[in-house]
């Protein structure tokens, strides 16, 4: 059992393991991984493609079912955890996929609604000015009534990150985020995540290949072949 | 209408949502749901018709009771009694009068139109009182007069000429199997499945154009009691079958034997068969078509409610979805189905002069079913999301 005290860390992971396939074919693709996030901490995780980083996220993040190890992310062991406790979980954070993953029959507005929406009626007081403020955040505040098909590929991934935010995430988790959009678009999605960290003390898990946004990070971490390799603060790394 | 639904269901109308972006098969879809519901309302109309069509004659009965042989199954195939139960009827305390009935079919070829009309010939004595309707009640006393009979104006393929030539010079004369039949009057009553229409005569003449048929065989016996009440009517019944032997005839109240015709119809003639069946064929194609639909769409959108279940929403979620557009597919589906059965009923009516009618309660259980049919499919139609994890989605 992870022995650090839930109220520093909004993750912590001890032993984890993971394998796909079955019998003969299994293939472990995490190996023992030790692994803890800060509250407010802005955490990038690199490494070369299939080293493990989309498995390691989807299982912090109640995506997957744990299989060996331990998880404890808000406090709360996901190892075991029941469907409803994972669903309740997973109301408390924000994700960011490569792919937007818009409804293609809803609107920006109603998209972004959509986040609002899983925290029942209560949260939706006001939800036209709350879900309008967050579209302006993220520079969309005069395309609200677009469906998706009517947006740019960066448009599109700036509705799914303003449908992350307005639910206001303890912990937001991106893979690749940046990965389909122009270089200042990309930045100043990294920049406003930065700022939530620093302002509402979002812990922000990014997966990402962007060199660029490398700078914004409190620490990276490096994987390789399902071991994380390297773990320092990016004022180091920098140097 | 999207607001309208937000409101009502406290979240964005996904489903309806869905539904409407997706135009061809949106049309795909309610397109099944009427083709399904214009079979169901069919079948249910043609089988509404075969029922009361079937009674048609019953109704115009002056009867309480009615005494039967004891095979009776169905005025269709009816077999004749003794008239000595007659008697014995008439000793019962509370029965007031009893009339002897006689049933047989005939084929008549019309030879100015060559069209084969199958009547069913009923014969009554001229004096008695079998019939409600005080119209035909008169007109049967006038059938003392040898080789006449009324004729049903509503008789499938009857030619008009023949009804006017009546109205107009108070006779007209046909020939029946070599035998004159002078037509007097006429009475409006209705053709059924199997019968094109009804000839009402004298007993006498029903010999004359039946040798083989005498008055100590009637088909059936009426019985008129001092007091109809059903309370009053049920001991009369008992006391009947008590007084008849077993295996001779039994006696059914007029409402019983309306009720032992249309299970007769609907149960054991091959046409009721046909007809449930085609409900049921209905109700699958329906089943077949919406899941179909639904399905398709749920693989459609499955990276997008993969996401929904990634930030949180429950398994309900997603089962409102779908019920949300099964539901609206059974309304949007029904209401055009409706309006096309009742056109065709219209037409069928014309064609085939059955009585197509469309009851409240038909219309209720026909949505039912089609509520049901869209909501069944809907609920299999949901399973595939239920046991995922949200990551196997993607
Ligand atoms: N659903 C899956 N079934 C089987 N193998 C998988 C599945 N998802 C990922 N893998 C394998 O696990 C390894 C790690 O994949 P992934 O976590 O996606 O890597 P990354 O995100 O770093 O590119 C790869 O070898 C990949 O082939
Ligand atoms: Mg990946």
């Amino acid at each position: 059992m992870p022995k650090k005290s839930s109220n520093e860390f909004s993750l912590v992971t001890s032993g984890l393991c993971h394998s796909f396939g079955k019998g003969a074919a299994t293939l472990e693709v995490l190996h023992d991984i030790d692994f803890t996030m800060r509250r407010g901490e802005l955490v990038i995780l690199m490494g070369p493609s299939g080293s493990g980083k989309t498995t390691l996220l989807t299982l912090v993040a109640c995506l997957r079912r744990i299989q060996k190890g331990h998880v404890q992310l808000l406090g709360q062991e996901l190892s075991g955890a029941s469907e409803k406790i994972l669903t309740r979980m997973r109301q408390r954070l924000g994700f960011i996929f490569q792919a937007h993953n818009l409804h293609s029959s809803l609107t920006s507005i109603q998209n972004v609604r959509m986040g609002l929406e899983v925290h029942g009626p209560d949260a939706l007081r006001n939800w036209q000015k709350t879900c309008g403020r967050v579209l302006e955040l993220v520079g969309l505040g005069d395309r609200l009534d677009y469906f998706p098909a009517q947006l740019s590929g960066g448009q599109k991934q700036r509705v799914a990150v303003a449908r992350a935010l307005v639910g206001c995430p303890d912990i937001i988790f991106a893979d690749e985020p940046t990965a389909a959009l122009d270089m200042v678009t990309g930045r100043q999605v990294v920049e406003l995540l930065r700022k939530l960290a620093d302002q509402r003390g979002t812990s922000i898990f990014m997966v990402t290949h962007d060199h660029r946004i490398l700078e914004y990070a409190d620490r990276i971490v490096k994987m390789e072949d399902g071991r994380i390799i390297e773990d320092s603060s990016a004022k180091i790394l920098m140097k | 209408m999207t607001g309208l639904l937000t409101r009502l269901l406290g979240r964005l109308p996904i489903g309806w949502l869905q539904l409407f972006h997706n135009k061809t098969r949106l049309f795909a879809a309610v397109g099944g749901v009427m083709f399904a519901n214009i079979l169901i309302f069919m079948q249910l109309g043609f089988l509404g018709a075969l029922r009361e069509t079937s009674v048609l004659a019953h109704r115009t009965w002056n009867a309480d009771i009615v005494i039967v042989s004891s095979d009776f199954q169905s005025l269709r195939t009816v077999n004749s009694l003794p008239r000595s139960r007659m008697h014995q009827a008439l000793q019962i305390e509370g029965v007031k009068d009893v009339v002897p009935v006689y049933f047989s079919t005939i084929n008549w070829t019309d030879p100015g139109t060559n069209q084969i009309i199958n009547f069913r010939a009923m014969g009554v004595p001229a004096a008695s009182a079998a019939f409600l309707d005080t119209s035909i009640q008169e007109q049967v006393r006038k059938l003392s007069e040898p080789l006449t009979a009324l004729v049903d104006v509503e008789t499938r393929q009857l030619d008009p000429k023949i009804v006017e030539t009546i109205k107009s010079k108070g006779i007209c004369e046909i020939e029946v199997k070599g035998r004159k039949m002078h037509l007097t009057g006429t009475f409006s009553q209705g053709a059924s499945i199997d019968i094109d229409g009804t000839l009402i005569m004298s007993d006498q003449t029903f010999f004359e154009h039946f040798p083989s048929r005498s008055s100590g065989t009637p088909s059936l016996i009426f019985v008129q009691c001092e007091s109809a009440g059903p309370d009053s009517l049920q001991p009369i019944v008992e006391a009947l079958n008590r007084v008849f032997p077993e295996t001779d005839v039994k006696a059914y109240t007029k409402d019983e034997s309306v009720v032992v015709e249309h299970k007769f119809q609907t149960k054991q003639t091959p046409v009721g068969f046909v007809f449930s069946f085609g409900v049921v064929i209905g109700f699958i194609v329906g089943l077949v078509i919406v899941y179909q639909v639904l399905t398709t769409d749920v693989q459609d959108h499955l990276a997008e409610y993969a996401t929904f279940k990634a930030i949180g929403y429950r398994q309900k979620f997603f089962s409102g979805i779908i019920l949300e557009e099964a539901l609206s597919l059974a309304a949007l589906g029904f209401v055009p189905g409706m309006i096309v059965s009742l056109a065709l009923y219209h037409l069928a009516e014309t064609k085939t002069a059955l009585p197509m009618e469309m009851p409240w309660s038909r219309l209720v259980l026909v949505f039912i079913l089609t509520v049901a049919m869209c909501a069944g499919s809907g609920m299999v139609a949901t399973k595939k999301l239920s046991h995922a994890q949200p990551a196997d989605l993607f």
